[in-house]
C-alpha cells in the first residue's frame, strides 16, 4: 500500500502535476462577486496511477459557489490522462483557491 | 432526482477511499482567467446562403461577448471541420476536435431564409462536458438579426452566470447631429440610432421608467427647462413638471410611481419628489446650497444626491422617508452625477481632479473607493447597464464628447457613438 | 400512494433510459421563442429625421440689449466681483431710464462638470444678478431668470480664456 507521499513520488512530478491541473483551471472573475473572492476555497482529492491516469477524483469539500466548483470539475475532467508517466500512483489533497487573483484586485 | 440517483453511486464508489493519506498541494489561481470559447459563424440550414446574417450575427455576439470580459476566443482560423458542419445535437458535436482547440465552451448555430422570414437557431455547448447547456430558435425578419444576436449574448451570460446580459436593451443619449440638442435612442453597441424628438430647442438628461417603454428629458422648448414624458413605442409626449425654474434631473423611483427631480420654484435648486401626474408630494433636501443629481437606490429607501452645502459639490446619501442625508465622498474638491448601481451596493460618480473629470465607484458606506478613468479628456455622466457589469458615459477624449462603455472595473473601455456630433447624457434602459 | 410507486417507476425507467443514451441534458431544447412580434415594432422615430438633410433653424428666443452687459463668474461660484458690480450698476441706470424694458437674465456655465448641476449653479449666478439689480431699485417684477447650465456656451473650445467668457449672465429684452 502506498502511502502517497510527496517526497515519494519526487518534488519534480509533483510540481509537474500541480502546473498541469493549474493550466486546465480557467475561471473567470468576471463570474464572481469581486468581493468575495478572498472566501472561495474548495478541497479536492486526486488518485493517479503511475502510468498518469486519473484513477479516482472527489471534491471534499465544495466551494459552494456554482461558477466556481464547476470550474473546478471541469479543471479535473480536463486532467484525467497526464501527458507522461509518473514514478509511483499519487494521492492528493488539491486546494483550489483565488488568494494569487484576489491580490491583485 | 436523477442527480440524486447519480450521487448515491458515487458515493457508494468513492467514499471508502476517502480516508486514504495524501500529499496535500495549493492552487491560488486558475491557470487561465477567462474561459475559452469557440465562437462559429451561423451555417445555412437548407434555404439560401447569406453571408451578411451570419457575418452580424457573429459580429454583433463576438462584440457583446468580448465586451463581458468572460471569454478568450479561440483563434477561428484553427477551426477544424466540425465548424463547418450542422450539427445541434450535442450527440452530433465532434467535442474532442474543440477540446484539441482547448476550448470549453462552443457556440454552434443555422439560419434559414424563407422569404422575408428569418429563423436563427443558436447552441451553447460545454465542450468538456459534452453537453448543450442552452439554445434558442428566434424567429423575425432579416432586418432583426442584430436583435437576436443581442438576444442570444443574453442567454449565454445568464447560463454561465446566473445573471442575464444587458445587451437588448437601449441607450437613450443627447446628441446635437441634427443641429440641436435632442433625445436619441441606440442599440447597446451603438448601432440603429433614431432620433427621437424634434424640440430644436434645448433636449437634456434623459432617464428610463422601471419598465423602460418611457423617457423622462428636460427641454427648453417653452423657453424654461421643463420636465417632460415621452413614451417610446407611440412618441406620444407630455410636459410633466413646468415650474418657475429649473425642472431636470428627473429620475423615476425604482417602482415607478415617483419622480424625483431637482425644482428651484423658490428661488434655490432643491430636490422633490412629484407624482406621475406631477403633482408635488414631498420636498427632500432643504439647504442653502444647490441639491441636484437625484439617483434612486435599487429598493428606493435612499436617493443619492450632490449638494454643495457644506462648500464644494460633494455626493450625499438621503433617506427618502426622513430626509436625512448623509456626505459620501470625502476626497476632492467636485464630485457629481452620482449613479447608483443596480445591485444597491456601489455608486458611481465623476470627480474632477488635475483639471479633468474621471469616474469613480464607491461603496454606499463610503469604503473601496476606485477611479476607472485616466483621462486623456473628461469622462462624465456614468449610468449602469441593469445587471451591473457595465458602466455608459460620455468621453471626450476622442475630440467631440461621445458615448463610450466599460467594464464596472474600467476595463474594456470601447466607443459607441460616432465623433461627428456631440454625444452625451446616456441612459441605459431596463431589460426592453 | 399508488402515484408515488408510479412515480418512481417512471423516474427508474428515466434514469435507465438517461444513463443509455448518456445524458439526460443531451437532449436538445428546442424552445421556440419568437423574439416577440410587439417588440418588434420600431420606437417612433420623427418625422423627418433624416441625417445630415435637415438644417437646423436657430430661433432666437430673446434680444440681445445694446445697453446692458453681461458680467462674468469664477468657476463653481456665483458670488458677484467688484467689476460684476459695476457693471451691473450700469445695467441698474440702463432699466431705470427704459421702464418699459422687461429683462429675462440668462445664468450660463462653462463646459466642465455634472450639466445638472451647472443648471443649477446657471440659475445661482442668473439670481445673483436679479437680487442686486434689485438692491439697487429694479422692480423684480421687470426681471425673470431662466439658467441653461452649460447648454449655450458663447465660444466652443476649451481651455481658461474660453471657459471664463462663458461663465457668465446675460441680459435679453422680453418681447
Amino acid at each position: 500500500m502506498p502511502d502517497g507521499t510527496g517526497d515519494e513520488v519526487g518534488v519534480s512530478a509533483l510540481a509537474f502535476v500541480q502546473a498541469f491541473i493549474q493550466q486546465n483551471w480557467a475561471l473567470s472573475p468576471y463570474l464572481l462577486d469581486q468581493s468575495r473572492l478572498r472566501d472561495l476555497e474548495a478541497k479536492a482529492t486526486l488518485s493517479y496511477a503511475a502510468s498518469g491516469e486519473m484513477i479516482r477524483y472527489r471534491i471534499n469539500t465544495p466551494s459552494g459557489n456554482q461558477q466556481f466548483d464547476d470550474s473546478l470539475k471541469k479543471a479535473i475532467t480536463k486532467s484525467k490522462q497526464l501527458p507522461q508517466p509518473l514514478p509511483k500512483q499519487l494521492d492528493l489533497l488539491v486546494t483550489f483557491n483565488l488568494k494569487e487573483m484576489a491580490r491583485g484586485k | 432526482m436523477l442527480m440524486r440517483w447519480f450521487m448515491i453511486c458515487f458515493f457508494c464508489l468513492v467514499l471508502p477511499w476517502s480516508a486514504l493519506a495524501a500529499t496535500e498541494i495549493e492552487i491560488s489561481s486558475p491557470g487561465e482567467q477567462s474561459i475559452p470559447l469557440a465562437l462559429t459563424r451561423l451555417l445555412p440550414n437548407k434555404g439560401p446562403e447569406s453571408a451578411q446574417i451570419s457575418g452580424e450575427f457573429n459580429e454583433v455576439l463576438d462584440a457583446d461577448l468580448d465586451l463581458s470580459g468572460l471569454f478568450r476566443f479561440v483563434d477561428p482560423e484553427a477551426f477544424l471541420d466540425d465548424a463547418q458542419r450542422i450539427g445541434l445535437y450535442s450527440i452530433q458535436v465532434d467535442f474532442p476536435q474543440w477540446r484539441l482547440l482547448g476550448s470549453e465552451t462552443l457556440i454552434k448555430g443555422t439560419y434559414k431564409i424563407e422569404g422575408d422570414k428569418l429563423t436563427i437557431e443558436a447552441r451553447l455547448f460545454d465542450v468538456v462536458n459534452r453537453k448543450l447547456l442552452t439554445g434558442r430558435r428566434y424567429v423575425g425578419e432579416a432586418k432583426d438579426v442584430r436583435r437576436m444576436a443581442h438576444a442570444f449574448a443574453d442567454l449565454v451570460l445568464k447560463e454561465l452566470t446566473g445573471e442575464e446580459g444587458p445587451f437588448s436593451a437601449r441607450i437613450a443619449y443627447i446628441s446635437d447631429l441634427s443641429g440641436d440638442k435632442e433625445l436619441w435612442l441606440m442599440d447597446v453597441d451603438g448601432k440603429r440610432p433614431i432620433r427621437l424628438t424634434n424640440h430644436r430647442s434645448i433636449v437634456l438628461n434623459p432617464d428610463f421608467s422601471p419598465r423602460g417603454k418611457e423617457i423622462l428629458f428636460t427641454s427648453y422648448r417653452a423657453n424654461n427647462p421643463d420636465l417632460y414624458r415621452k413614451e417610446i413605442y407611440t412618441g406620444k409626449e407630455a410636459k410633466l413638471s413646468y415650474k418657475q425654474g429649473l425642472n431636470v434631473a428627473g429620475r423615476m423611483s425604482p417602482n415607478g410611481r415617483e419622480i424625483a427631480l431637482t425644482l428651484s420654484k423658490d428661488g434655490n435648486p432643491e430636490i422633490y419628489l412629484i407624482g406621475t401626474t406631477g403633482r408635488i408630494r414631498k420636498r427632500i433636501t432643504d439647504s442653502w446650497g444647490i441639491d441636484s443629481d437625484p439617483s434612486w437606490s435599487p429598493d428606493g429607501s435612499q436617493i443619492a444626491f450632490v449638494s454643495n452645502r457644506q462648500g464644494n459639490p460633494h455626493i450625499f446619501i438621503a433617506d427618502t422617508f426622513s430626509g436625512q442625508a448623509a456626505r459620501l465622498t470625502t476626497q476632492g474638491k467636485y464630485n457629481a452625477t452620482p449613479a447608483w448601481g443596480p445591485k444597491g451596493e456601489r455608486i458611481a460618480f465623476t470627480r474632477q481632479s488635475g483639471g479633468q473629470f474621471d469616474i469613480y465607484t464607491i461603496n454606499i458606506d463610503g469604503t473601496d473607493e476606485r477611479r476607472l478613468t485616466f483621462g486623456p479628456g473628461n469622462s462624465e455622466h456614468p449610468r449602469w447597464s441593469p445587471d451591473g457589469r457595465f458602466i455608459v458615459y460620455s468621453s471626450d477624449k476622442g475630440g467631440n464628447r461621445a458615448i463610450y462603455v466599460m467594464r464596472n472595473d474600467g476595463t474594456g473601455a470601447r466607443r459607441l457613438t460616432k465623433l461627428d456630433s456631440d454625444c452625451r447624457h446616456p441612459a441605459w434602459s431596463p431589460r426592453w | 400512494m399508488k402515484a408515488m410507486q408510479t412515480l418512481k417507476l417512471v423516474l427508474i425507467a428515466l434514469f435507465l433510459c438517461s444513463s443509455l443514451i448518456g445524458c439526460a441534458k443531451s437532449t436538445p431544447q428546442m424552445d421556440q421563442e419568437d423574439v416577440g412580434k410587439s417588440d418588434m415594432s420600431q420606437p417612433s422615430e420623427v418625422k423627418g429625421a433624416d441625417e445630415g438633410s435637415m438644417k437646423a433653424e436657430v430661433v432666437p428666443t430673446h434680444d440681445d440689449i445694446a445697453g446692458m452687459e453681461r458680467i462674468n463668474f469664477d468657476f463653481d461660484q456665483f458670488t458677484l466681483s467688484a467689476e460684476a458690480r459695476s457693471i451691473l450698476g450700469n445695467n441698474a441706470k440702463y432699466l431705470q431710464a427704459n421702464s418699459g424694458t422687461n429683462v429675462v437674465i440668462e445664468g450660463h456655465c462653462d463646459e466642465r462638470g455634472s450639466d445638472e448641476y451647472n443648471l443649477a449653479l446657471g440659475e445661482s449666478r442668473a439670481l445673483a444678478a436679479k437680487n442686486y439689480l434689485v438692491s439697487l431699485g429694479i422692480s423684480a417684477k421687470r426681471l425673470s431668470v431662466i439658467s441653461y447650465g452649460e447648454e449655450k456656451p458663447l465660444s466652443k473650445g476649451t481651455g481658461e480664456s474660453v471657459w471664463a467668457q462663458n461663465r457668465r449672465a446675460e441680459f435679453k429684452a422680453i418681447k
